[in-house]
């Protein structure tokens, strides 16, 4: 009988609706012609990092400096994640995002700091001292793609990304496009090797996916030139994101071998 | 835990072993087994399309031991598949240990297993843990069994487990499976029924698996129109970790005839085979017989509908790690030339029937001959289930994380399946003199079974010759042609088998695609093959071709990778 009770327990009969849209808009906006001669390739770094991570410090240092020395073609997200980016007393601020969850699971991020760059990965990641022999590992003699992308916030506080894509190779492999959320300038604390800063700035952190953790899927074979466009929103009401401080940075992958083949970012407030 | 109950398992084989006698027996216990090795050495051949590989030397190895004393048993098999033959590193049964083991008792009233075990409720519709090793199927449960006859008649059974996934850990599973099923073998229960030639059996089951829900599913909706196409989300909590499954039954028997039926319906179950619909999913299966001297007939009719079960949501689609099991109901041949035209059920969509009729020419009449001669008709046809997409598919553009579809119960589907009208003949003119004709003639669908383009249409005329030359010596000659313009083309066979019983089998064979359109594909797939049997140990050897195809049995098929090499292989049991 008990048995007969734990077998009929066994039914979970689900309600519509079952499948909801994500924030996918119309495009309205114009794109400028595009100027092939300033398309180059730039390169994705995602950071894994922790506001109880004594070591991340010194990485974000890493990050400043490739920052510097590569300027716009490099796209840095710091992504909050594992357990030494969870809240306590001490550190009550959640950096944390479902897409970045997601990530590092994927990844297999279980020790930080670590960067993938381009999702070019090994399991766990890379430390930070190989992060520069990583990125100019990248071949960036060419683009595959270019990226545009015009940001439109409004009074409601709604932030539309508007973005298009030209392929400038010939591409037959399934693709997704992810659009990201990052933050500058979050002041709250950190922990260092030595104390923990109250006040410490926390950049380039990963506010939340925009399309999803792995983005809008374009499935079928592109031929040199094909042009598409795409578009989400997401309200910053709900959220205590400064849009001043925050930029779009989209990125299209190849879903077979997880490269990312091109990155762009702009500021929310254009 | 597991470690442990592996470790007990062998301790107790080690020291049964130690103490068997000759006859492996002493007392009341017994040790029986069987042990298998099936090996090759793989040449590359590009033509045939035969890889080269990393390993040229691979082979599948296994033993069972099986230890009874009355009603208490308990058994294990080890299996060594580190560097498995190329079939099935490709389906990723890949691996070595002991992944079955068990312990039983057994009395009149009450039957316990614990560790692993295979089960079947009813015809499997709703659930069938099985082996078939051939096809590198092994979906048995790990966890415990009981099974409880409170009444001569009556059979109460459940089961609670993990299945297997090929060598794959157990352990940080989420998923698995229950199960409860009962039976009345009313026959049984009025004994004045089987007095008057009366049998029946009812019975129910219910069987639920559970899988644990972490993630949002992402679904692409309107994946075909590139304006609207947009990703939607289902969330973690709208996706369902209880899936049951129910399943009635009815057999009822009376003389020479004797009828079958199931039905099943599944709950809300969306998984990747299903491309994530909501819909219940359902599966009728029906049968009936007759049988008289001479004369035979059987029809049977299968309808199943969103019935692929797995306890894994994100499954491969090949894997074939089912909970049940939809039979395939058409006729099964061992032909050669249409093997890799084999019916797949199609546990999510298909209709169909088969009727087969034997007649025995009566012996000693004129047309019969002084045997007799058998004639067999039988005519199958399958097709996909009706389904008309559900106003919110349409919407989305897509099926997924919708109700997918609503299905007319007995409407035939556009697609067609498989279709086989066959006719077979087997007469034995004397003593020593035996043929076997047969017709078929078969619609297969490439592109639905196989999922690559094409349909087959093809006329297959096969004759089997037996001669017994002495008591002892007998030689058997097999031939067929496929004729068809489809596919490959046509092809004939030919083997060609000389046996001295009861220990030589020698053989020689060839497959030749001469039809095919490209002139330089129009190959020879030969085979040698050489079988000495000793008492229980049979030792064989081959040298051939194998064709890429698929292998299927009881419907349910796996790829086969072209080869070409030596094979070796042994089983023997004690």
């Amino acid at each position: 009988m008990v048995f007969a009770a734990f077998v009929f327990f066994g039914c979970d009969i689900i309600e519509a609706p079952y499948v909801i849209p994500t924030n996918q808009e119309n495009v309205t906006v114009e794109f400028p012609a595009l100027d092939l001669s300033k398309v180059y390739r730039k390169v994705l770094i995602e950071e894994y990092t922790g506001h109880r991570c004594t070591n991340c410090p010194s990485a974000h240092l890493v990050l400043e400096d490739l920052h510097e020395r590569f300027g716009d073609t490099l796209a840095i997200v710091g992504i909050h994640a594992t357990s030494l980016a969870n809240t306590s007393n001490r550190f009550p601020y959640n950096f944390r995002t479902q897409a970045g969850d997601d990530l590092a699971e994927d990844f297999g991020i279980n020790a930080i700091p670590a960067a993938i760059i381009n999702r070019e990965y090994q399991q766990g990641g890379w430390p930070k001292d190989e992060w520069l022999q990583k990125i100019n590992q990248v071949d960036r003699s060419k683009a595959v793609a270019a990226i545009q992308v015009i940001n439109e916030y409004d009074a409601n506080l709604k932030l539309k990304v508007n973005t298009k894509v030209t392929m400038l190779e010939d591409n037959d492999h399934p693709l997704r496009l992810s659009v990201f959320l990052i933050e500058d300038g979050i002041v709250q604390p950190q922990m260092t090797n030595t104390t923990t800063i109250d006040d410490y700035t926390h950049n380039h952190v990963l506010r939340a996916a925009l399309n999803g953790t792995y983005g809008q899927p374009y499935e079928e074979t592109m031929p040199r030139l094909t042009e598409f466009t795409y578009a989400c929103s997401v309200s910053f009401a709900e959220h205590d994101w400064n849009a001043a401080n925050c930029t779009v940075v989209v990125f299209l992958y190849d879903v077979w071998s997880d490269e990312v083949i091109q990155v762009e970012t702009a500021p929310v407030l254009q | 835990m597991i470690k442990v109950l592996r470790f007990s398992a062998i301790l107790l084989l080690i020291l049964t072993l130690g103490t068997a006698n000759a006859q492996h027996q002493f007392g009341n216990s017994r040790i029986s087994g069987d042990f298998g090795f099936n090996g090759m050495y793989y040449i590359p051949d590009s033509l045939i399309g035969a890889e080269k590989v990393d390993s040229k030397v691979r082979a599948n190895a296994f033993l069972n031991l099986l230890y009874t004393n009355g009603g208490f048993s308990a058994g294990m098999r080890y299996e060594f598949y580190m560097f498995p033959l190329l079939d099935f590193e490709k389906i990723g049964y890949q691996g070595q240990g002991i992944k079955y083991f068990f312990a039983d008792y057994k009395n009149k009233f009450v039957q316990v297993t614990a560790g692993t075990f295979y089960e079947q409720f009813g015809n499997g519709l709703a659930l069938r843990a099985y082996e078939e090793r051939q096809l590198g199927i092994d979906n048995s449960l790990l966890g415990a069994r009981v099974k409880v006859t409170p009444y001569k008649g009556i059979i109460i059974k459940g089961v609670w487990g993990i299945e297997r996934v090929n060598f794959e850990s157990y352990i940080g599973r989420t998923d698995h499976v229950r199960g409860l099923d009962g039976e009345i073998i009313l026959s049984e229960l009025i004994p004045k029924m089987q007095e008057k030639g009366f049998m029946a059996n009812i019975g129910a089951s219910f069987v639920s698996k559970f899988q644990a829900t972490n993630d949002d599913i992402y679904v692409t909706l309107h994946p075909d129109v590139d304006s609207l196409r947009g990703t939607g989300v289902i969330p973690a909590d709208k996706v369902p970790e209880n899936v049951p499954t129910w399943a009635t039954r009815l057999s009822f028997g009376y003389k020479g005839f004797r009828l079958d039926g199931e039905f099943a319906q599944k709950m809300n179950d969306p998984n990747i085979t299903n491309e994530f619909i909501y819909r219940k999913g359902n599966a009728l299966f029906l049968s009936a017989t007759y049988a008289m001297k001479g004369f035979g007939i059987a029809a049977s009719f299968i309808r199943a509908d969103n019935m692929d079960f797995r306890s894994q949501r994100f499954q491969n689609k090949n894997a074939l790690c089912y909970i049940n099991n939809i039979p395939a109901i058409n006729r099964q041949y061992s032909y050669q030339l249409i093997g890799n035209y084999s019916f797949a059920s199609q546990p999510n969509s298909q209709i169909g029937a088969q009727l087969q009729v034997n007649y025995q020419i009566p012996k000693k009449s004129k047309i019969g001959g002084k045997y007799g001669t058998d004639l067999t008709f039988n005519y199958s046809r399958f097709h996909s289930i009706d389904q008309q997409p559900v106003d919110e598919a349409v919407q989305n553009g897509t099926m997924s994380g919708s109700l997918g579809y609503t299905s007319s119960f007995f409407k035939f589907g556009p697609d067609l399946l498989y279709q086989d009208i066959g006719l077979e003949i087997s007469r034995r003119f004397t003593k020593h003199w035996k043929l076997i004709l047969a017709y078929n003639y078969i619609t297969y669908n490439i592109d639905k079974l196989q999922g690559h383009p094409g349909m087959m249409r093809g006329h297959l005329v096969a004759a089997d010759l037996q001669y017994k030359i002495t008591n002892k010596h007998a030689l058997r000659l097999e031939a067929q042609h496929l004729y068809t313009k489809d596919d490959k083309g046509s092809w004939v066979y030919g083997m060609l088998e000389y046996s001295i019983s009861p220990h030589w089998f020698i053989s020689v064979g060839d497959q030749w695609n001469y039809g095919n359109e490209n002139a330089n594909m129009r190959l020879h797939y030969y085979n040698v093959a050489a079988a000495y049997v000793w008492n229980t140990t049979r030792v064989a050897v081959n040298f051939g071709k194998t064709q890429e195809g698929i292998l299927c049995i009881g419907g349910v098929c796996r790829a086969v990778p072209a080869s070409y090499g030596f094979g070796l292989s042994l089983t023997t049991s004690f």
